[in-house]
């Protein structure tokens, strides 16, 4: 796993025309540059596009993109299948604050036979629930919710979820 | 007006052996650096290692500005429209899309009337001057075009 910074960021801006349609423009950014200068340009920029078009500038995104070019299907394993999931869920201090995470194509080695659910409190799956948990992660602030509140504590459960066919 | 969103996205796409793609989405606050956020990603992309079967192919980080009041669109407004305003990129030309250009755009006269930017109307003026802003920005910190080059834009459907 050697994911390196993509050179090139990309801005895209999201417009709505008036029976709800969207249509968008994008650019390219040197990835070097900060989130605020990419910003900055991306709302001036925007702020000109809105004087000639008469749709609505509905939202910007700046995304950045780290990558592997190496990597192709033939570096899964061969019977890796993202279709099957494994959910992690957690919940905060606070009643109904819940969040998951869904690793795709879980080792069967983790499901005991016959069971669709594999223990969260050994090997790799703890590893991965502690370092999800992991405070120093996330600025401090650890996985967040919609609401921007901190979670705290793994449900301590996991599912495989079921196969699905396309 | 827009505002940076409180939560960025941070997303690790994986590849099985038959190309098929899944992402795993977490979500940080946007007042992190875009290196916290690759570092928090790899380190999240080395644990989901031991117990995926699947390829990590790829790590985006996409922050969102978003308007909680946006203005509305005109009624003659249509996303399946765009107008394409050209640039010199090195050798080659690339488009910078106008989606939904309004009608006023358009050159009126001549045989590109109602099909070619009119790159004397002051809103085309001023986008392009906030393009090249950014082309000749010192640090060259938008658009790989550094130094380019406007010219006549048509239209794109």
């Amino acid at each position: 796993m050697a994911l390196g910074m993509v050179p090139v960021g990309e801005v895209t801006l999201s417009f709505v025309d008036h029976n709800g349609r969207v249509g968008k423009t994008s650019y390219n950014f040197l990835a070097s540059n900060t989130i605020a200068d990419v910003q900055d340009a991306a709302e001036e920029i925007g702020a000109a596009l809105v004087a000639t078009s008469g749709a609505a500038l509905q939202a910007i995104n700046i995304t950045y993109k780290l990558s592997d070019p190496a990597i192709t299907p033939a570096s899964a394993a061969a019977d890796s299948d993202v279709f099957r999931k494994m959910s992690i869920s957690f919940e905060g201090a606070t009643p109904n604050l819940k969040s998951r995470i869904e690793v795709p194509s879980p080792l069967q080695s983790f499901f005991p036979l016959g069971s669709e659910y594999a223990d969260p409190t050994v090997g790799a799956v703890a590893t991965l629930i502690a370092t999800v948990l992991n405070p120093t992660l996330g600025a401090g602030t650890g996985p967040v919710t919609a609401s921007g509140a901190d979670l705290t504590k793994q449900v301590g459960r996991v599912k495989e979820i079921g196969r699905r066919n396309t | 007006m827009l505002s940076l969103n409180p939560l960025v996205a941070v997303e690790l796409q994986y590849i099985d052996r038959n190309g098929r793609v899944a992402r795993v989405r977490q979500r940080y606050p946007s007042s992190t650096s875009v290196e916290t956020l690759a570092a928090i990603a790899t380190e999240i992309a080395g644990a989901i290692d031991g117990v995926t079967s699947a390829a990590l192919q790829e790590i985006s980080i996409s922050y969102r500005l978003s308007d909680s009041d946006p203005p509305a669109p005109t009624s003659e407004s249509e996303a399946a429209e765009a107008a394409a305003l050209f640039y010199r990129n090195g050798e080659d030309y690339d488009a910078f899309y106008i989606p939904a250009p309004l009608p006023e755009l358009w050159e009126t006269s001549g045989p590109y009337a109602g099909c070619r930017i009119d790159t004397s109307n002051p809103a085309v003026l001023s986008l392009v001057g906030q393009l090249n802003l950014a082309l000749a920005a010192p640090a060259g910190w938008v658009f790989l075009a550094l130094g380019g080059e406007y010219v006549v834009g048509g239209r794109a459907i």
